[in-house]
């Protein structure tokens, strides 16, 4: 099986110092309440875990990051070794918002990935980060930092996963750095047992010029929630978001994405699918900010719902804060439906039996977003066979 | 030859409202059957009646294909006999590729498991015929597709899926002059290949049956068919239009 990341090393002074800090600030911090919208749809206590036992992720087929300008650690050695760095970036892009969950990662987390990528990297190959819970009953604090060079092009993929029968809670905090016109394809693929609770906050931050093509595929888990917030901080910088939600049995997802205008001229684009099976649930919030001194901004969002069974439940939750008047463009859409009795009528018409007729469509309903997983990789190959078991079952 | 298809007494509602009122037809294997009338008239709900549409009610009568009661058959199993709808007004189905569409019709019709690369060749060939696009092999099915365009995709799907009875439901509406040529020629292709397969073919204008030639030509009025006769009815029915046969009803009554 999968191979533990490098063992705890001794901690710098003043990671110990922060540490205490959350710590003793996550004992006083109350549980969110559920007045705000970050909040409304799922409970905050189902991620405070009873679990105490603490665990690392593993890695499974990582790849080994010899090349130059990618480097990929343990972020505990990505700490030591660039320390200056360090001491000055990591956690500056946590913020107040989730700050129970962001404490109790800050105060325990024990594995998790360091990426710096610089100018001088050559290959354009996919860089793959897994991280695989394996022990039954565990907590997983994870802590992610990512680093992209000014310039810079590349492809990241995050994969969360596990077996099946896995009960663990995992608690994920990336944040990720752009600079000036770097451009970083990401996508985070949620891949973990249906009997996970997992909780991811992410944050970026980009400078002028960069560009964020950032992709959820979310599968798993018994109650997942994303809680991310792209700050556009920089003039001309660009994020897309997409996403995808397959929901089936029980499962619960909660996805709150925040898309912040801090600079003029930026753009953004969001593009988020759910399709419910069974008696699966959805919370999408799609969060748009456009900041007062943010000029000539360009958004826009939509939001398609689809769903495969009448105990499936979906809610879209627009926000919308433009404190500007000055906006190029803003638009928002959301679609709530069913199956359309004229396509499958058209599918079965060609042979397609009525499932395997809600099973094209639900598949083509996805595929845009699919097709950003790079292709013929031991990746792409997981989601589909994922996918194909969600869509087979029941 | 034998019979492929005999519909008899054939009452069909759509919204608890009665549309076809007592239709009879029977078509032979290797016939080509062409069907013309006003809009409105229900064509459109006797081919979709035909395909199983499960919005269209049989409220009696029966309809028999290749010695089965396909009455309270779906439309899969339909298709699995070998029928076949070019439809009037074609779906799209965002995200699915042409490619991926046909690929996996063929699968659930036949079973056949041909390697991509055979059947891209045989895509291509029937693709050059309708002069269609390669790059159209690509694009999701019917998204975005001009009239024509997915009119044309429709012929290459029957080509591809090799029915033995195809209804075409107004495969000349909105062609320009030379799409209605290679639709024609596709549609007189696929007949010469396979002889013994038989046509219905819904249709408003004479011009496609200058290349097509009919057996018969059955005209439809207020849900049933009025009259039917052979290919020169079609070319009354373009001079005369259609108020003679209404008149000619009434006077029978
Ligand atoms: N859901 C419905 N409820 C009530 N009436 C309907 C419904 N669907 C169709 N009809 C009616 O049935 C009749 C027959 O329609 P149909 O589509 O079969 O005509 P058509 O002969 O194919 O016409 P066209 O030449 O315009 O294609 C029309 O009067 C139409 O309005
Ligand atoms: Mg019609």
């Amino acid at each position: 099986m999968g191979q533990k990341l490098a063992e705890k090393v001794s901690e710098p002074q003043w990671l110990i110092e922060k540490r205490k800090a959350a710590k003793q600030a996550f004992e006083v911090e109350l549980l969110p309440d559920r007045v705000s919208h970050l909040w409304k749809y799922t409970d905050p206590a189902i991620f405070n875990p009873q679990i105490t036992t603490v665990e690392s992720v593993s890695e499974i087929g990582m790849w080994r990051y010899s090349e130059p300008g990618v480097e990929v650690l343990h972020i505990l050695d990505g700490i030591k070794k660039y320390e200056d760095l360090m001491r000055e970036k990591f956690g500056s892009l946590i913020d107040n918002k989730n700050l129970k969950l962001s404490l109790l990662n800050e105060s325990t987390w024990v594995s998790g990935y360091f990426v710096y990528i610089k100018k001088n990297k050559q290959s354009d190959d996919p860089v793959s980060l897994t991280m695989s819970m394996e022990k039954l009953k565990s907590f997983y604090p994870v802590r992610n930092f990512i680093y992209i060079e000014d310039g810079v092009d590349v492809k990241l993929v995050e994969q969360v996963c596990s077996q099946d029968e896995i009960l663990s809670d995992v608690n994920i905090v990336t944040e990720i750095f752009l600079g000036n016109g770097a451009k970083l394809d990401f996508i985070n693929l949620n891949m973990v047992g249906n009997k996970i609770n997992y909780h991811l906050i992410q944050r970026a931050n980009l400078s002028a010029q960069a560009q964020l093509e950032n992709t959820f595929i979310s599968l798993g888990g018994n109650v997942s929630k994303i809680d991310s917030e792209t700050k556009l901080v920089g003039e001309h910088s660009v994020v897309m978001v997409s996403g995808i939600v397959l929901g089936n049995e029980k499962q619960r997802f909660d996805h709150h994405i925040t898309v912040n205008h801090v600079a003029s001229n930026t753009i953004s684009g969001l593009d988020f699918r759910v399709a419910l099976k069974d008696s699966a649930n959805s919370a999408y919030t799609g969060n748009l900010k456009i900041a007062v001194n943010a000029l000539g901004c360009d958004a826009t969002q939509k939001n398609r719902n689809l769903l495969l069974s009448d105990n499936a439940k979906a809610e879209s939750i627009p926000e919308l804060e433009i404190l500007t008047n000055d906006v190029k463009k803003c638009s928002h859409g959301v679609t709530m439906g069913h199956l359309d009795e004229e396509q499958i009528y058209y599918l079965m018409s060609r042979g397609f039996s009525d499932k395997e007729a809600e099973k094209v469509i639900i598949e083509g309903f996805i595929e845009p977003i699919i097709l950003k997983i790079p292709e013929h990789t031991l990746i792409s190959g997981q989601v589909k066979s994922r996918i194909e078991q969600k869509l087979n079952k029941g | 030859m034998s019979e492929l298809l005999t519909i008899k007494d054939l009452h069909v509602e759509i919204d608890k409202k009665e549309i076809l009122h007592g239709l009879n037809l029977s078509i032979k294997e290797g016939e080509i059957h062409v069907v013309m009338g006003r809009n409105g008239s229900g064509k459109s709900t006797f081919t979709n009646t035909l395909m199983g549409h499960p919005a269209y009610k049989i409220l009696k009568g029966q309809i028999n294909f290749k010695g089965v009661d396909i009455n309270n058959l779906k439309s899969n199993e339909r298709a699995k006999l070998g029928m076949f709808l070019g439809f009037q007004y074609p779906i799209s189905i965002p995200g699915v590729t042409v490619v991926n569409f046909i690929r996996q019709a063929i699968k659930v019709l036949k079973g056949d498991n041909i390697s991509p690369k055979d059947f891209r060749k045989r895509l291509y060939e029937k693709m050059d015929l309708l002069e269609i696009d390669y790059s159209f092999a690509t694009r999701y099915i019917n998204e975005g597709f001009s009239g024509g365009e997915k009119k044309r995709m429709e012929i290459l799907q029957m080509s591809m899926l090799e029915p033995c009875f195809v209804i075409l439901d107004e495969p000349d509406s909105g062609l320009d002059i030379d799409s209605l040529k290679l639709v024609a020629e596709s549609i007189n292709n696929f007949k010469k290949q396979f002889p013994k397969t038989s046509i219905l073919l819904v249709t408003h204008y004479q011009r496609i049956l200058d290349y097509i030639k009919p057996d018969k030509v059955h005209v439809f009025l207020d849900g049933n068919i009025a009259d039917s006769g052979g290919p020169e009815l079609a070319l009354e029915l373009e001079k005369r239009g259609y108020d003679w046969l209404e008149k000619a009803q009434v006077s029978v009554l």
